[in-house]
C-alpha cells in the first residue's frame, strides 16, 4: 500500500467521525445569519475529509496500477488545474440546474440561501474531483484485469440526435409544467410539488447522450468510441465507481442528512430511495462526459486505455514496470 | 516513439499532440530499461505506433 492510499483510507475513516456527533447538536442549533453553524461545520468537515480521502485513495490506486491520474495531469501542466475546476463547475451546474432547480430531487436542510450561493460552485468543483478520482481508480483496476469485449457498431449521429431530442423535449415539458404552476428556487427546503421524475431523468440522460455525441463528432475519445472497438472498461468503471461510492456516501448521509432527497418515486432502502442508487451512474456520466468537452486533454485521461494496455484492455509490457515503479516509491 | 501519422489527415497536429501528452504524461510509470515497450493508440482506438526503450 502506498502513502496516498493509506492516507486516503485514514481520511475516509476520519470522515465517519460525523456519525459520533450527538443528535442534539442538530436538533436546535444556534444560528448565525440564519445558518446553523455547528451542524454545518460538523457535516462540512466530514464531507471535506471524505472528499479528500476519495481523491487520495483514487490517486494511490492509479499510482499502484501505473495509470494516469488527475494529479499527474496537473503536475505535468499546472495551467490545467483551473481548467479542471471549470470542468467540475460546468458539470455541477448541469446537474444542479436539472435535478435540483428544476427537478427538486434534493435539498440541503442545514443551509441558508446565501450559504448555498457561496458554496454551490466551489463545492461542486471539489466534489467533482473526487468523482473523477474514483472513476480513474476503478478504470485503473479494471484495465489491469479486463479482457476485450464485443465490438458494437454506433453511428456518431445517433447519440447526438437522440440526446438533443430527449433533452429538448424533456426540458420543454418541464418548463411547461412550471409555466402552469409557477417557479421558485428551493435549494434549502422541501417543496410539495415537482415535475414528474421521468422528465428530469430524461433530461439528464439526454444531456449525457448529447455530450457523448459531441465527443464522437469532435473525434475525441469517449465511452461509445471505446465500445466500438471492444474496449468496455470505461462503462464498467463508471458502474463500479458509482456503486461503491454511492453505497458509502448514502449510508454516511443517512445519519444527519447533509442533503435530503425528495420526489423520487418507488421504494427506499435504509431511508434512501432505490432510484437514487440507480441514478448514480447517470451522475457519473454527466460529470465525466460534459467536462470532457470543456477541459483540454480530459477526454484522453478519462477514456483512453492505460498506457501499456491495448485498445481492448489486454496487458502490454508496461505492467511489470508500473509495479516496479510503485514498489520503489 | 514511432507513430504512423498517415491516417490522421487534417487532424495530424491535434492527434499527435494528444498522443504525446497522454503517453508522455505517464512516463513516470516506466522503468527505462531496454525491452520496455507500449503500443500507441489514436483517439479512434486504432494502434498507430510503439513507445519503446532501446539500446542506442
Amino acid at each position: 500500500m502506498n502513502v496516498k492510499t493509506g492516507l486516503g483510507l485514514l481520511l475516509l475513516a476520519a470522515s465517519a467521525g460525523q456519525l459520533l456527533a450527538p443528535r442534539r447538536v442538530f436538533d436546535d442549533p444556534e444560528r448565525l445569519f440564519g445558518l446553523p453553524v455547528v451542524p454545518v461545520f460538523v457535516l462540512g468537515a466530514g464531507t471535506t475529509l471524505f472528499t479528500v480521502g476519495v481523491i487520495l485513495l483514487g490517486e494511490g490506486v492509479c499510482q499502484r496500477f501505473g495509470a494516469p491520474s488527475l494529479a499527474g495531469m496537473v503536475i505535468d501542466d499546472p495551467v490545467r488545474l483551473p481548467w479542471l475546476l471549470l470542468g467540475g463547475v460546468t458539470a455541477g451546474v448541469v446537474l444542479e440546474l436539472s435535478a435540483q432547480w428544476l427537478g427538486r430531487l434534493w435539498f440541503y436542510p442545514y443551509w441558508t440561501p446565501w450559504f448555498y450561493g457561496l458554496i454551490v460552485l466551489p463545492g461542486f468543483a471539489f466534489y467533482w474531483l473526487s468523482i473523477v478520482a474514483s472513476y480513474l481508480a476503478a478504470k485503473a483496476v479494471l484495465d489491469a484485469v479486463a479482457r476485450p469485449g464485443p465490438r458494437v457498431s454506433i453511428t456518431p449521429a445517433v447519440p447526438l440526435l437522440l440526446g438533443a431530442l430527449t433533452l429538448l423535449t424533456s426540458l420543454t415539458c418541464t418548463i411547461l409544467w412550471y409555466a402552469r404552476r409557477g417557479f421558485s428556487l428551493a435549494p434549502t427546503h422541501p417543496v410539495p410539488a415537482a415535475p414528474p421524475f421521468f422528465l428530469i431523468a430524461a433530461a439528464l440522460t439526454g444531456a449525457a447522450l448529447l455530450a457523448q455525441g459531441l465527443l464522437l463528432r469532435r473525434r475525441l475519445c469517449s465511452p461509445a468510441g471505446a465500445v466500438r472497438h471492444g474496449y468496455w472498461v470505461p462503462g464498467a468503471a463508471v458502474l463500479l465507481a458509482s456503486v461503491v461510492l454511492s453505497v458509502v456516501m448514502e449510508i454516511l448521509n443517512t445519519a444527519h442528512h447533509h442533503w435530503a432527497y425528495a420526489h423520487f418515486p418507488g421504494p427506499a432502502v435504509a431511508g434512501v430511495p432505490v432510484l437514487v442508487f440507480v441514478a448514480w451512474p447517470v451522475q457519473y456520466l454527466i460529470f465525466l462526459l460534459v467536462p470532457s468537452l470543456v477541459v483540454p486533454g480530459l477526454a484522453d485521461l478519462l477514456w483512453r486505455p492505460t498506457p501499456g494496455r491495448d485498445a481492448a484492455g489486454r496487458p502490454g509490457t508496461a505492467t511489470a514496470a508500473a509495479t516496479a515503479a510503485d514498489s520503489a516509491s | 516513439m514511432q507513430v504512423d501519422i498517415s491516417e490522421f489527415g487534417d487532424d495530424t497536429a491535434k492527434e499527435l499532440g494528444r498522443i504525446l501528452r497522454y503517453w508522455g504524461g505517464n512516463l513516470q510509470h516506466i522503468t527505462f530499461e531496454p525491452g520496455q515497450e507500449q503500443a500507441i493508440y489514436d483517439s479512434a482506438y486504432r494502434e498507430v505506433g510503439r513507445l519503446a526503450v532501446e539500446d542506442s
